[in-house]
């Protein structure tokens, strides 16, 4: 992240910076564009490590399209799923002492999804689902026996 | 699950989250081995990758029951 890094732990935090600085419209989509610039940093750091193209996949794909998780590591049988989540939570469900607006907001950004579909622990278990029934993922071979970590 | 967010981190939220994550029903579908939840924040994730490329993703499971 070279100089938002620093900016990030020094100041408000990057995205509430942007988020200031952005006009209406802009904030409505800067959720969704942070939340890819985190995935696509967190493949770029994946790829440094020395992975290669068959021992970690970036947002593989079953065959109708639907997205398994935002990276795959391959290690022989053995799968890791992951899911990146930047979703941060709010200051008032987190600072308020206040379990009425805690649980809903962890729920939404970690748990179920909100609006917008289905994401972290229910996007894991409906993928680890089809991919017990036996239905591949684009890139990866067919197997069988395998373990799965999300 | 890697997440921007530390508060994340604090006691009993891997409990919390993985009390949502209802193992079950994959033993219905399959002998396979599903380990729990692991909630990892970006740095630790970012720290871990080195380790992850030379020992083999067993040091993952290692580390989540650690």
């Amino acid at each position: 992240m070279g100089v938002a890094s620093p900016m990030d732990k020094t100041g408000r935090g990057l995205y509430w910076m942007l988020f200031g600085a952005a006009d209406k419209p802009t904030r409505g989509k800067l959720g969704g564009t942070y939340g890819r610039a985190f995935e696509a940093y967190l493949h770029n750091r994946v790829r440094r490590a020395g992975f290669a193209l068959d021992a970690y996949l970036e947002r593989p794909l079953f065959a109708d399209g639907a997205e398994v998780c935002d990276g795959l590591f391959v290690d022989g049988s053995s799968l890791i799923l992951c899911e990146y989540r930047s979703s941060v939570l709010r200051a008032d469900a987190k600072l308020s002492g206040r379990l009425d607006l805690l649980e809903p907001d962890i729920c939404k950004k970690f748990v179920s999804g909100g609006e917008d579909g289905r994401n972290g622990i229910a996007q894991l278990s409906r993928s680890i689902e089809r991919l017990l029934r036996g239905e591949a993922v684009i890139g990866l071979p067919s197997r069988i026996g395998a373990s799965f970590s999300p | 699950m890697v997440c921007l967010e530390h508060a994340m981190l604090c006691p009993g939220m891997s409990g919390y989250l993985n009390s949502r994550f209802d193992r079950t029903v994959f033993r219905k579908l399959s002998r396979s081995r599903i380990t729990p939840l692991a909630l990892i924040y970006i740095e630790h994730f970012e720290d871990l990758l080195p380790d992850m490329k030379e020992f083999g993703l067993a040091l993952f499971s290692v580390r989540q029951r650690l």
